[in-house]
Formats: C-alpha cells, structure tokens, sequence
C-alpha cells in the first residue's frame, strides 16, 4: 500500500518535472519564467537586497536624485525607491497569483456544473453572469471596496467579480466537449455523471484552465496596480500602484523619471512575463496552436524551389517502363 | 423576431431590478449606520435632532419598508441629495456627464476609425510590416497598464516639455458657456434630416454619419469656437492615451476575424463570380469581419466607464469617474448608488442598441 | 475543339513542412459541349485542378507550371491561364467559365440577400443598374426553378433549404451563359432525394446553354449519369482515363476496380461492404513507386520501385499500370 503510493507520488512528480522542462524548452515559456522568476526572487529576498526599511523616514534625504546608494532616488520621505519597488512586488505577485488561482478555480467549477448538472443550475448561473457583465467592474470595486481595506478583501472582490469571464469560456468548452462522441459512448457505456466529469471532462479543460491561470494572474496584477492608485489599495502594504500615486504627486514637477519609470517596468516586467508563460502553456497544452512558418531554404526563392520540386515529378517514358518491366520479370534487377 | 427582444427586455429589466437591489444593500453593508451621511453637520450630542432625521429618512423603518421605499424612489426616478455637494444627485451628474462624453465619445470614435483602417491594412496582407508591428504593439500593450501610459505621457508632454495642459478639463478660471436649448434643437434638426434622407434613399449610412454630424453641427452652433478649442486642447493627452490603446485592441480584433472571413467559402464564390478585388473586399469580406466589431464596441461601453475613473484622476478631469472616487470617498452613497445605476443603464441600453445594430448587418440571430 | 486544354498541370502547396504535391502532372481536355468528370477520393487533388482552372488559388502557399493550360472562350480566342493578370481573369471568370461549389450553406455570403448576390453577376459583368439586374436574377431564378423568386431574392441564406441555396448557387454560375462549368461535388452536402434534382437541373442547364461540364466527384452513380469521359485521379496523378461505359463497366487501373467494386450493389445480397485496404497516403508521405502500390492487391516489387507512366492502350483509354488487364487479373 505504502509503496504504491509512494510511487503514484514519484511519476506525478516527474510528470510536474516534465512538464516544467517543456516550459523551459519553449522559448517564451523560457523567457516568462525567467523574468517572473526575477520578481519572485526579488520579491523574496526583498531584505536581503535593500539595506533600508520602508519605514526608514529621512525627510532631509527627500526627492533625492538617483544616486549610488539610492539607485533610483528617494521619495518625498526620503524613503529609497528600489526598496519600495522589491517590497511591492510582494504584494502584487500575492495578489496576481491568488486572486488568478481563485477565480480559475470558481470560475471553472461554476461553468462546469453550468454546462453539466441540469437546467436550472444553469439558469441561475447564467442570469449571475448576465448581472455581473453590466455592472461595470470598476466602479462596483470602488465601492466595495468601502467594505475593509485590508488586501484579502481586494482578492476576495476581484474572485467574486472576475470569474465570470472564466465560467462562460469553460462552459462553452464543456458543451462542445460533450457534444463529442468519446463522452456520448461513455454514458452509453453506464458512466455516472460524476465518473464522466473528472474522467473525461476535467481532463480535456484542464489546459484551458492552466493556461488561463497565467494570463488571469496577469489581467488582476494590473487591475491590482489600478485600484492601488486611485487610493483603494491596503494602507498597510506597499504597492507598486501606491508608489506611482506619490510620484504624479512629487516626481513630475522635480523631474524624478526613475520614480515614474520603475514602477511601470515592474509591472510590466511581471505581467509580460505571466503572459508569456500563458502563451507558452497555450502552444504546448494544444499543439494545434503551434503554426510553423514556412521552411525557406537560404537564399534560394520560393518560386525556384517549386521549380526544383517540380522537375522531380516528371514520369518515365512507356519506352523506359517497359525496358524496367521486363529487367523486373528477368529477374536481373538484383545486384 | 418580437419575442427575442421582448425577451431581451424582460432580461435587461431583471438586470436592473438585481442591481438596483445591490445598490440598496451594499451602503447598508459597508456603513454601520446608514444614517450616518445625513447627519453632516449635526451635532454628535444632538441626539434628539438625529433621531428626528432617522425618522424623516425612514431609517427606523424595517428594512423591507425601506427597500421598497427606495424601489419605488429610484422608479420615479428620485436620487435624494448629495450630501456632500448639498445638491440634488441629478444635478451634481448632469454637471458631469457632458466632460465623460467629450472624453468618452470622442476617444471611442477615434479608436475605432483608427482601429479599423489599421486592422484591415494588417489583416489584407499577412506577413506584411503592419500585420508584424500591430501584433508586437498589442503583447506590449496589454502587459502595460494604460494609466502608466497616460502617467508618463503626462510627465513628458506637459511638465518636461510644456506643449499640453496638465490638469482639468478648461483653463483654470474659464467655464464653459453653452446654449442648451439651441444645442438640443441644431442636433434634433440634423438628426430628422439625417433620418429623412435615411427614408429616401433607402441607404442606412446617413443614420450612421448623422449622429456624429448632428453632434458635431449642434456643438459648433451652441458653444462658442474658443471654448471648444480650449477643451480640445485640454482634451488632447488622455484622449491620444485611450485612443492608443483602442486603436490597438480594435486593429486586432479586425485584423483577425479580416484573416478568418478571407478563408471563408463565401468570398472563394465572390472572387469565382468574377467580381473586381476590390469590390470582393468591400462588400463581402468588409462586412462579415467588421461583425465582432459591433458586439465588442458595444461590450466595450461599460469597460470605459469604469476605466475612465483612473484617466480622470490622474488628468483631474472632472467626469463621471472622478465624482464617483469622491463619492465613495466622502461615503456619499446616494451619489455613489445613482453614478452605478447609471452606468448599468447605459451598459445595457449600449447592449441593447448593439443587438439592434448587429441585426441590421448579421441577419441571423444570433444571441451576444 | 477543345474548350478546356490541360497538359502537365503541377500544384504545390508550401506549408510549415515543407511542399506539398497536390496535383503532380495532369492532362486533361474538356471538348465542345462534353460532360468529363474527375473522379477521386478525397484529398486527391481534384478540387485543387478545379480550382486552379478558375485561377482562384491563393499563390502563395500555391505554386502551378504546366505545359499547357488553355482556354478556349466562345470567341474562338485562347487564353493561356498560366500567364492571365488577375485583372484578365475577372472577364473570364463567370463569363466564360463558372464553378458551383460543394456545400450550398457556407459558399453563400450570410449576410446579403439572395438577390444581391445573384445581382452582382449582372452589375459587374453586364454594367447594368441593381434595378435592371434585379429583373434578370428573377428571371434566372425561375429558370433554375425556384418558386416565388421574387419573395426568395429578399430572403437571406440561412432561411433557404440546402437544395434551394444549391440552386441558387447553380443560377449564379449559368447566369451569363458561361463556355465550361466546373461543378466540385456539387451534390456531396445534399439528401439523395434532392441529389437526383439538381444533376437534373445541371444536365438541363448545360444542354439549354450549351456549356460544358467538368464535374468534380467521388460518386460513381453520380459519374453514370452525369459523364460522357471520366478521368480517375489518385494522389495528385491520373491513373486511368476514359468513356463511361469503358470505365465502368472495363476498368482497366486496379483503383479504378476497386472503386467500383466497394460501390455495394441493390440486386445482390454482399455479406460485407467491399473496402480498399489501409488509406489514401498523406501528400507528404506518398509510397516511392506507384502511389497505389500500399493498397494494390496486384502490387509487384517492379510497382514498389518505380512510379509507372501513363499507358496509351488506344480508344482513348490510357492506364497508369505496368500491367495489361489480362496480366492483372491472372494474379
């Protein structure tokens, strides 16, 4: 018994290896986990790599330019810049990946049994989307957000709003999955309806699903990032949104571009690089994706290489066929 | 035909119900007492005062009374007053809705003229410059937030190089002059002469180029030409910001349903009819791909009112989104709850005119 | 006369893999008034003839040479199809020469009217007002049948029944009289019952106008009724040419007997469905001698080796085997 687990234990594990080796194979799986690696990293290591603290006031040092020991400047406490950028990025990843894994995870479940377990869950589902497409998502947030501003209610808000995205795409795979025969003959064949969903239904999303994750990780950090700077965000935390808030208000009248910049190119940094891993998964999860561009031969134009591809199809002469046949029924083509 | 849009009604209607009951619970969920906005000014100790401002309010009444106590004042259309501005909620929107349009209106016409010419000159030849710089443009793009952008753009533009105007919809101390009344009559008359050549030539294009027209001649005839000027000049930086964006977002949208309309059986009939490239483009594959432009143009209205809140901040615009940040700041909820059920309302009458739209040019319907 | 002259027709399609061989060599030649089909199963290239002969395929990814690839319009002039601008080919095309399509549901613009698009012919063609070319699509829509066409002309697509978009299709390709009519599969999408009506209605169009017919099909009944000449295609080559009856009833190529043999027959009682063994070879993976050698049951190590060449076994029957008839069937 112990055993077999164990070994179900080791394949899954080097099932998840495999996987995470044909990431690294595809170069824009390459590139996104490189790049989402460095803000973890950073975001991890975020004390390590700073000397300073984020509450480390030092008014006289205010608006200093980017210097040697402030590499992009300080703001208008005198608080180092790169140091609030590292401890940032702790809160938008925190944020990114649950509220994306939450709302993958909702969404999903939602729009399988939407597409699954009868009618009138599916009635109920669909009119909740129909509500939470017309609201307009901004301005709800904005005004849930009244409710706690701790960040645990931002993930919260943006699972409870986001999944219906995720839900409609889910289950319009599910039902045109079931329409396939392979599911036809398994209920022919006596499978339970649950046996059926984690069989052969949850198998044939799942890439979707995974897929979707990395590109909603990447959609909720710069929501994130938004709502942090029309002031929404926790009071508590850093955020990259909050330091760009302090920036429209010092940095453009004191010229302080590094203020503005840095931010932006981690935001952008990490929500390119979830993209990429996204698309990646997208390309290795269904191969049918994959569009290979066209073989060119160096230097040589299409146009002659067909001319070349033509001439190889010319048939023999009925002179040289018959000379071949009659080798062949001697026998003497065998050297 | 009747009873998909009666059905369509009777959707949107339960839409609205459902949020109009949103907008009742969730100020009683956020504030511990609800009351509490309409106590500014009043004492703390004047205990007796307040309670008598409960009981006018009818905030002592069970909460059923009071839910459809406000039902029956938002059917009739009555908001309250903002507590906050001291105005009625009608009044504070209507001072506002004119500066979200000219942001609103104006960047959405320019992204999809923009978007459409550059997603048809991609998506006709593949593999072509533009086709390349268009899809490199929008994985950019979508990685970067477009307030950054707009954060950016107004630090280079207007504080490093002083060419645009940094906060505000008009020059500090000019407001805006406006003939209402010869407003509403220059556009009413455009649009009845734009419907009236509709009827006799049969060609729906004057309904299209009519309310732009219209828009356009009743704003010229009613708001002095400096003024125009000084809020185009003002308009010019978060409009250029949103049309980037959408120019972007629609050109690939167009771009790609361009390429899968060219491979449809359709245009290979088109094409062995013997009908000029031209004509092959225009009338048949034009049409067909512009189709998912509709329903995403139109699925796009409430998308930008929600994301003009972050342009408005950041350009001190003073439109809907800013007024709604204040409100919710100021926890002005009448106002806060009025500005949300105003934008669902345009949500779904935008959906609804969509679905219209969308019919006249795809006749087979087709549930968005 | 020849009204259409192919000789040595090759088409390459270039994909990710490299090129694909889709038609590799073809001759065939469509008389004055003849009926000639090209029979194949599919994937073999027959479509692709087809549409090359319109000029309407894409280069690139398709790349053709031939010989010779002539048209001859009603005028008596010839047109070398290779060299045409694609601006010449627009006053051949629906003028001179017409194609109806396989499957009448997706080959009509869903969103204009019926009469719009049968409009176009006349507008572009025939410079003619919309309200003037209006007249003669309800005149063509009569002739090819359908009734109330005035009510039909304002309808779109979707509301119309396979066979009546079929017929519509039809009238859009005769409208301007045309010299040679392509039909690719143009019964294929239909029920059996409509199939019957619209060869009919091809037949009685071809003979009223006096076109001839290129008829592109995998269905032997649809061969028996509707051709005088029969090509056989088989991965990109023709492998057997010849009359009907000949064809039908003498086939002369293994594949043209096999065919044949797999079509079940009403009057006897067959235990099993004749089948020809293992799939037609992916384009990129053709076998090295004969292209039917994987699935010949004749197939000799001579017909592994090297692809045989067309035989001229006189009376208009040319056979792509290494064996007379007499030979195969002793094995």
């Amino acid at each position: 018994m112990m055993k077999k687990l164990t070994n179900q234990i080791f394949s899954a594990v080097r099932g998840i290896g495999k996987f995470i080796l044909k990431i690294l194979k595809n170069p824009k799986g390459r590139l996104g986990v490189i790049l989402v690696g460095i803000v973890v990293l950073a975001a991890i290591f975020a004390p390590v790599l700073t000397p300073y603290e984020l509450d480390a006031y030092d008014v006289a040092n205010g608006l200093a330019k980017p210097s040697r020991e402030h590499l992009l400047g300080t703001d208008k406490n005198g608080i180092d810049i790169l140091t609030q950028i590292l401890y940032g990025a702790r809160i938008s990843l925190i944020i990114g990946i649950t509220t994306g894994l939450c709302v993958t995870l909702l969404g999903a479940t939602l729009g399988i049994v939407s597409a699954y377990f009868g009618k009138v869950s599916a009635a109920v589902i669909l009119n909740i989307i129909n509500v939470l497409l017309v609201i307009p998502t901004t301005p709800l947030m904005m005004i849930m957000s009244n409710l706690s501003s701790s960040y645990l209610m931002m993930i919260a808000i943006f699972t409870l709003i986001g999944w219906c995205g995720t839900a409609r795409m889910v289950r319009a795979q599910v039902l045109s999955i079931m329409n396939m025969n392979y599911i036809r003959a398994a209920e022919l064949a006596g499978g339970s309806k649950s046996y059926i969903m984690f069989r052969h239904i949850m198998p044939a999303v799942s890439h979707l699903l995974i897929m979707n994750t990395a590109l909603s990780c990447a959609g909720f950090m710069i929501a994130e990032a938004g709502l942090s700077f029309i002031g929404l965000g926790d009071p508590s935390v850093m955020s990259w949104g909050k330091i760009l808030v302090a920036a429209q208000e010092s940095a453009f009248t004191s010229g302080l571009w590094a203020w503005v910049l840095a931010p932006g190119a981690a935001i952008f940094i990490t929500v390119f690089g979830f993209m990429q891993i996204g698309y990646a998964l997208e390309e290795i999860l269904n191969p049918r994706m994959k569009r290979k561009k066209a073989a060119r031969v160096k230097n040589v134009s299409p146009e002659a290489a067909a001319e070349a591809v033509f001439a190889e199809m010319a048939d023999i002469s009925e002179e040289e066929a018959d000379m071949l046949k009659a080798e062949f029924e001697k026998g003497s083509h065998v050297k | 035909m009747k009873g998909y849009y009666l059905k369509k009604v009777l959707s949107s209607l339960f839409v609205l119900f459902i949020i109009i009951s949103l907008n009742f619970f969730l100020p009683r969920m956020i504030f511990s007492d609800p009351a509490q906005p309409y106590f500014a000014g009043v004492p703390e100790d004047a205990i007796a005062l307040r309670e008598q401002i409960r009981e006018e309010y009818g905030f002592n009444d069970p909460l059923i009374v009071q839910y459809f106590d406000y039902l029956g004042r938002v059917i009739t259309l009555d908001f309250g007053e903002s507590h906050y501005y001291k105005e009625s909620v009608w009044k504070v929107m209507f001072s506002r809705i004119p500066w979200s349009m000219v942001l609103t209106v104006s960047s959405m016409l320019f992204s999809i003229f923009f978007g459409i010419i550059f997603g048809a000159v991609a998506g006709k030849k593949r593999e072509h410059t533009a086709d390349k710089v268009l899809l490199w443009l929008s994985g950019i793009t979508t990685a970067i937030p477009s307030f950054w952008l707009a954060l950016v753009s107004l630090m280079l533009f207007a504080f490093t190089y002083k060419i645009f105007p940094y906060r505000g919809a008009m020059t500090a101390g000019y407001t805006l002059t406006m003939n209402g009344p010869l407003f509403l009559v220059v556009l009413v008359a455009v649009m009845a002469v734009a419907v009236a050549l509709r009827f006799i030539t049969k060609k729906s294009v004057f309904i299209f180029a009519g309310i732009p027209v219209s828009l356009a001649a009743a704003l010229l005839s009613s708001v002095p030409l400096a003024d125009i000027l000084d809020v185009a000049y003002h308009a010019a930086l978060p409009v250029m910001i949103a049309v980037f964006s959408g120019t972007i977002s629609y050109a690939l949208l167009v771009r790609n349903s361009m390429i899968a309309v060219t491979s449809e059986d359709y245009i290979l009939t088109a094409r062995a009819k013997g009908l000029p490239p031209r004509v092959v483009l225009y009338k048949h594959t034009f049409r067909n791909a512009l189709l998912p432009l509709i329903t995403n143009v139109g699925m796009s209205m409430a998308g930008l009112m929600g994301g003009s809140v972050l342009t408005e901040k950041i350009f001190s615009w003073p439109g809907m989104g800013q007024l709604l940040l204040d409100a919710c700041n100021n926890g002005d909820y009448l106002l806060s709850q009025a500005i949300l059920l105003l934008f669902a309302v345009i949500t779904v009458v935008c959906n609804f005119i969509t679905d219209l739209v969308y019919h006249k040019f795809d006749p087979r319907v087709k549930e968005v | 006369m020849n009204v259409l002259d192919i000789k040595n027709l090759k088409i390459l399609f270039r994909t990710g893999e490299g090129f694909v061989r889709a038609v590799e060599g073809v001759d065939i030649h469509v008389g004055e008034g003849e009926r000639v089909a090209i029979v194949g199963e599919s994937g073999c290239g027959k479509s692709v003839t087809s549409l090359a002969c319109m000029r309407l395929l894409q280069s690139p990814p398709a790349y053709y040479t031939a010989d010779t690839f002539d048209f001859v319009s009603r005028d008596g002039t010839r047109h070398n199809l290779l060299t045409k601008s694609e601006n010449e080919m627009l006053t051949l095309r629906a003028r001179e020469m017409a194609m109806i399509f396989q499957d009448p549901s997706t080959f009509l613009n869903p969103v204009m009217t019926i009469g719009e698009q049968l409009d176009e012919v006349f507008i572009y063609h025939k410079n003619m007002k919309p309200k003037e070319a209006r007249v003669h699509t309800i005149e063509m829509m009569k002739k090819v049948g359908i009734p109330d066409p005035e009510m039909r002309a304002n309808q779109y697509p979707h509301e119309l029944s396979g066979g009546l978009k079929q017929r519509i299709l039809i009238a859009m390709a005769t409208s301007l009289s045309p010299r040679l009519l392509i039909a690719d599969e143009p019964t294929t999408a239909l029920d059996v019952t409509i199939q019957a009506q619209i060869l009919r209605l091809i037949g009685e169009r071809c003979e009223k106008e006096k076109m001839s017919l290129l008829m592109i099909t995998h269905d032997l009944g649809v061969v028996r009724e509707m051709a005088d000449r029969v090509y056989v295609m088989y991965c990109g080559k023709i492998v057997e040419e010849g009359t009907v009856d000949e064809i039908l009833s003498h086939p002369k190529h293994p594949y043209t007997k096999a065919l044949i043999d797999t079509v079940p027959d009403m009057n006897t009682k067959t235990e099993r469905f004749v089948q020809i063994p293992h799939n037609v070879p992916h384009p990129m993976n053709k076998p090295k001698g004969c292209y039917f050698s994987n699935r010949c049951a004749y197939c000799t190590e001579l017909c592994t080796q090297k692809q045989p060449p067309l035989y001229d076994r006189g009376d208009g029957r040319k056979v792509r085997c290494y064996y007379k008839t007499e030979e195969l069937w002793e094995k």
